[in-house]
């Protein structure tokens, strides 16, 4: 009887070890996935971070540090330049640019739109998995401002969303917060 | 009853499952550090960046001089992100420099190079602190 006890009881604790290792292997599993998923992500956050940097560097190039800003929402960004982003020279033509984040998401998240005169530029198709984004302008002092005249450099909020390796997980997200300048007007004094 | 080979058995297999259970977790848990280290690694570089163009831009508009940069540069800053929900310290620091970035040993009152280093780190995330450089040029823009 005790023997009989004994392995039933080695028989248990066996299977609880046993249970315990196979979730371990799964937490691993989904770590590794994420990881994976992640490095991909960081990039994304990288090229996106310093492609909207040296996009608003060159804004109003041909115009007044007052004249460059259009529109300054909290949720879209449009400015003068004669630099052509499309064909990456400057241009005779006055030009506008429009920074803002698709209405619509997808399963890569949402778009982030960058148009020059109302076209979607062709070599930013890359900037994927952006879910949020939100604009804070600062004027030359380092002053919050809403009016554009004002606007000198702007402060992005970002969020990016990536699906979850494992479906019905909840999805990977990551923020970024980044200021960047309007060279070009602090060029001409600000 | 058990006699005392199996209760030392029983203590070494104890021993030897919670070893492993325990280096499942810590590579798990290091796993999901560098995760967030990652994305710390991102959020100090810009911040880091974020100053030096802040002193190009300065310089630009002539709101500062080039021999102000070691004045104004020589600083700490804590920057509370509420975005992100994270704090980062900068330390600041402005040294004349040779062209090529290195210090210089004795001070040229005729240099023309001034280095700013953004040494970032965190409370929390980024395991190592962030250094970012940058050289800036006396021109007649900016005396």
């Amino acid at each position: 009887m005790s023997t009989l006890i004994d392995v039933l009881g080695a028989m248990v604790i066996g299977s609880m070890l046993m249970l315990m290792m196979i979730t371990f292997q799964y937490q691993l599993r989904d770590t590794a996935d994420a990881a994976i998923y992640m490095t991909g992500m960081v990039e994304e956050m990288q090229k996106a971070s310093s492609k909207l940097n040296s996009i608003i560097a060159l804004a109003g190039v041909g115009y007044t540090p007052t004249t460059t800003v259009a529109i300054a929402d909290t949720n879209r960004l449009k400015f003068y330049t004669k630099w052509d982003y499309q064909n990456d020279r400057i241009s005779s033509n006055p030009h506008t640019l429009e920074i803002k984040l698709a209405t619509t998401a997808t399963s890569l998240g949402r778009s982030l739109m960058i148009t020059q005169d109302g076209v979607l530029l062709n070599d930013l198709g890359y900037l994927l998995w952006v879910d949020g984004l939100r604009f804070i302008y600062y004027t030359k002092t380092n002053t919050l401002t809403t009016a554009p005249a004002q606007v000198r450099s702007a402060e992005l909020w970002l969020t990016f969303r990536h699906n979850a390796p494992k479906a019905g997980q909840k999805p990977l997200r990551t923020r970024l917060q980044q200021r960047c300048y309007f060279m070009n007007s602090y060029l001409q004094g600000a | 009853m058990m006699n005392l080979m199996e209760m030392i058995s029983v203590l070494l297999a104890v021993v030897f499952f919670t070893s492993i259970a325990l280096i499942y977790n810590r590579s798990a848990w290091n796993q999901r550090e560098r995760l967030y280290d990652a994305n710390s690694f991102v959020q100090a570089t810009l911040l880091a960046h974020t100053v030096l163009d802040e002193v190009d831009a300065k310089l630009f508009s002539a709101q500062i001089k080039f021999v102000n940069i070691k004045n104004q540069y020589n600083t700490t800053r804590s920057m509370n992100l509420t975005h992100v929900g994270e704090t980062y310290n900068l330390t600041i620091t402005a040294v004349d420099a040779d062209s090529t970035g290195v210090p210089l040993a004795v001070p040229d009152p005729d240099n023309i190079f001034t280095k700013v280093t953004v040494r970032v780190s965190a409370s929390a995330g980024l395991k190592h602190t962030v250094s970012m450089s940058r050289l800036y040029t006396k021109t007649h823009l900016n005396t």
